[in-house]
C-alpha cells in the first residue's frame, strides 16, 4: 500500500500532551483575547499574555436584589480565589478624568449617562490587578442594556451567579442592615451581629434604606430589569437561593465559579473504575463503553483471553491462572500496555476496570504512558456486596442470571436447575472484600482527583452519577495557601 | 451573512496571519512537547519578533537535514535530480504555497538536488513568517 495514502496516526502521546497541558483551551484563550483586544502587534501582545501567571482568570458577576447578601459573598469570594472586588461605590472613588466627569452629574442629581459608566467600568477592569487576578463584578451590570454594552465592550463573565430570596425576606434584611464605615462590611441587627464589640459600636445604618417603602420601590426597580438580565447571561448564569445561612449560600457560590464550562477540546476519554468486588464495576463499563463508544477492558478477563490463545505470553501465565495465584505486576502491565496502545483504544478511549488493585499497580500505570482521565470509585458497605453476589445465580440452560432477593427465577423448575459460582461463596467474598479494603485507603490517596459515587444506588443511577463527571471538566483546584 | 465586526474580525486575523501563526505554534509544541509550555511559547514567539525586526529566520520545524532526508526518499539511487512531478508533491507535502512553478531543470524534467532545497528552504521561511509584513 502506498504510504501516502494511508491515514495519518497520530501519536497518542501528542493528544495526552494536549490534554496535560490543556493546550486546545490555551490556544482558544489567546486566539478570544487577541479577536477581543486586536492588539497592532500580536506578538508582543502574545508574549505579554504568556508571561502573567494565569491567563484564565476568574472573570465573576455576582447579581441580586438589595439585601440578598452580595457584598458579604463578593467578598469572602474573593478572599477565597484572590480575585478583585469591584462595586459601584469603589469605581467612583478613584480620582480620574472619568470619575470627576461622572460626579459632576452624581452632584447635579442625574444619573450618570451609560456610555460614560460603561467607560468606567471598562477603566477599572483594565487595571492591572484586574487582568492579573481576575474580578468579582458586585451588583454591576444592573440593567439589560448596561449588560449588552459591557459585552460589546468586549467584557464577557465566565460565571453568573444571582442571589434570589422572597421579597418579605428582603425587606427584612434591609431594615436590620448594619454597615460598618470602616471596613465597609455588612452586618445585621439580629441574623448577622458583629463578633468584636468595637464593631458593633461603629456600625451605621445605611443611608436611604429606612422605611418599607423605599425598599419596596428599590425591589420592583430590581424585578423589572432581573428577568432581562437572566436571559442575557443564560448561558453561563446560576440562580442560588439566599435565604439560607451564608455559609451554605457562600459554599454553593464557590462551588459553582469553581466548576468549568464544557470545553470543545477533542479528547480520549480513559476511565478508570475502582470499587469492591459486587459494586458494578464491569456492569458500568459496559454502560459507558455502549453509549460513547470507548473501549471496556476488565483486566482479568484480558488475562484469561491471553492465556487462552497460544502466544508465548499466554503460555506464561497459563499456570498462574491455573493454581489460582496472582499473575506478576511486570506481566500483567505489559499484558495490558499492549491491549491500551491498540488502534481502537488510542482512538476511541478506554475505561478500565479490576486494574489497578493496589498502590504498586497504580504507580507502575502511571509510569507507563497510560495515565487516566478519570478515576471512579463506586462505594458500598460490605453487607451490600455480600447481599449482591452470594445470591445470585445463573440459568446453565438459558444463560440468563438471577438474583434471589432481586431477580427471583421464574418458577420452581428454573429454581431447581440454577447454579451458583463457586467465586461467590461467602467466605470467598468476605476474603476479596477485606482484599479490596487494605488497598482502597492507598489507592484513594493516590488518586486525589478520583470523584466518589455511591455505588448502592440503582444501576441508572449510578451510571448518570458517572456520566455527570465524564462529560464535564474536573473542576478547578484552589491553590494551597498554607 | 456576517456582520461588519465579524468581517473586521475576519480581516484581522487574515492580515496579521493568526490561523497561520497557531498552525506553527501548535506543531512546534506537538513536536517537541516541552513540559513547560507557556515558556517554550514565549521563546518561539520572541525568536520570532526577533526574525520580523531583523530579517532572522523564523523558527521552523524542518531545517537541512529534513530536507536532506526527503531528498534520500526521493532519489533513493541517488541520480543526483528528481522528477518535476515529485518535486510539486514534496513541496505541497512540506505545506509550501505558491512555490517557483519553473524552477531550473523543467525542460529535461531533471531537478537538481540544490535547485529542490533552495526552493524548499525559502517557501519554508515564507510560510514560517507567520506576521504581518
Amino acid at each position: 500500500m502506498d504510504a501516502t495514502v494511508k491515514h495519518l496516526r497520530i501519536p497518542p502521546e501528542m493528544s495526552v500532551y494536549a490534554e496535560k497541558h490543556e493546550i486546545f483551551d490555551l490556544f482558544q484563550t489567546l486566539v478570544r483575547n487577541l479577536i477581543i483586544d486586536k492588539p497592532a502587534d500580536p506578538i508582543q501582545y502574545l508574549i505579554g499574555m504568556l508571561k502573567r501567571e494565569s491567563i484564565e482568570v476568574p472573570r465573576i458577576m455576582l447579581l441580586g436584589p438589595p439585601a440578598s447578601g452580595k457584598r458579604t459573598i463578593a467578598k469572602k469570594l474573593c478572599e477565597c480565589i484572590g480575585a478583585i472586588q469591584v462595586t459601584a461605590s469603589d469605581i467612583l472613588k478613584d480620582d480620574t478624568d472619568l470619575t470627576r466627569a461622572a460626579q459632576e452629574y452624581t452632584k447635579k442629581n442625574k444619573e450618570i449617562p451609560r456610555e460614560l459608566w460603561i467607560k468606567l467600568i471598562l477603566e477599572r477592569l483594565s487595571k492591572v490587578d484586574c487582568v492579573r487576578r481576575g474580578w468579582v463584578l458586585e451588583a454591576i451590570p444592573k440593567t439589560r442594556e448596561e449588560a449588552l454594552c459591557l459585552q460589546e465592550a468586549g467584557i464577557a463573565p465566565e460565571h453568573v451567579v444571582i442571589l434570589q430570596a422572597p421579597d418579605a425576606v428582603l425587606i427584612e434584611r434591609s431594615l436590620g442592615k448594619r454597615i460598618d464605615p470602616v471596613t465597609g462590611d455588612v452586618y445585621h441587627v439580629t441574623f448577622m451581629w458583629p463578633e468584636s464589640a468595637e464593631v458593633a459600636q461603629r456600625l451605621e445604618r445605611p443611608q436611604g434604606l429606612n422605611s418599607e417603602d423605599v425598599i419596596s420601590r428599590q425591589l420592583q426597580a430590581y424585578h423589572s430589569e432581573a428577568h432581562a438580565l437572566h436571559r442575557t447571561y443564560q448561558s453561563c448564569l446560576k440562580i442560588i437561593d439566599a435565604d439560607q445561612p451564608h455559609v451554605d449560600v457562600f459554599a454553593q457560590v464557590l462551588t459553582y465559579v469553581m466548576s468549568r464550562h464544557r470545553s470543545a477540546a477533542p479528547h480520549t476519554p480513559r476511565i478508570i473504575l475502582l470499587g469492591p468486588p459486587g459494586s458494578g464495576k464491569s456492569l458500568q463499563a459496559r454502560l459507558i463503553a455502549k453509549k460513547y463508544d470507548i473501549v471496556s477492558i476488565c483486566c482479568g478477563e484480558l488475562l484469561k483471553a491471553v492465556a487462552a490463545d497460544e502466544s508465548s505470553m499466554g503460555e506464561l501465565i497459563k499456570p498462574f491462572l491455573e493454581s489460582g495465584r496472582r499473575v506478576p505486576d511486570s506481566m500483567v502491565l505489559q499484558i495490558l500496555t499492549e491491549r491500551l496502545s491498540r488502534l481502537d483504544c488510542v482512538t476511541r478511549g478506554w475505561v478500565l476496570h479490576g486494574f489497578p488493585q493496589d498502590l504498586e499497580q497504580a504507580e507502575a500505570l502511571q509510569e507507563s504512558k497510560f495515565s487516566p482521565s478519570r478515576v471512579f470509585f463506586l462505594e458500598m458497605t460490605d453487607d451490600v456486596a455480600v447481599e449482591r453476589l452470594t445470591l445470585r445465580a445463573i440459568d446453565p440452560v438459558t444463560g440468563e442470571r438471577y438474583h434471589s432477593l432481586y431477580k427471583p427465577a421464574p418458577s420452581p423448575e428454573v429454581h431447581a436447575r440454577l447454579r451458583y459460582n463457586p467465586c461467590d461463596s461467602e467466605a470467598e467474598v468476605q476474603r476479596r472484600l477485606k482484599e479490596y479494603c487494605i488497598h482502597a485507603s492507598a489507592l484513594q490517596a493516590f488518586y486525589p482527583q478520583a470523584v466518589r459515587v455511591n455505588a448502592d444506588q440503582d444501576a441508572h443511577t449510578v451510571f448518570e452519577c458517572l456520566e455527570s463527571r465524564l462529560v464535564n471538566r474536573l473542576p478547578k483546584v484552589l491553590p494551597d495557601r498554607a | 451573512m456576517s456582520t461588519p465586526r465579524e468581517e473586521e474580525t475576519a480581516e484581522y486575523l487574515r492580515n496579521h496571519k493568526i490561523v497561520e501563526l497557531m498552525n506553527n505554534l501548535t506543531s512546534m509544541l506537538f513536536f517537541y512537547r516541552p513540559e513547560r509550555p507557556k515558556e517554550f511559547l514565549i521563546s518561539q514567539l520572541e525568536q520570532m519578533k526577533a526574525s520580523r525586526d531583523r530579517a532572522v529566520d523564523s523558527p521552523c520545524l524542518f531545517d537541512n537535514s529534513n530536507l536532506d532526508a526527503v531528498v534520500g526518499i526521493l532519489d533513493p539511487a541517488n541520480q543526483g535530480h528528481i522528477t518535476y512531478a515529485q518535486y510539486k508533491e514534496a513541496l505541497k507535502t512540506l505545506g509550501i504555497k505558491n512555490f517557483n512553478e519553473f524552477p531550473e531543470g523543467l525542460e529535461s524534467d531533471r531537478i537538481s538536488h540544490e535547485t529542490f532545497k533552495r526552493e524548499a528552504k525559502e517557501g519554508l521561511v515564507r510560510s514560517a513568517a507567520t506576521f504581518q509584513t
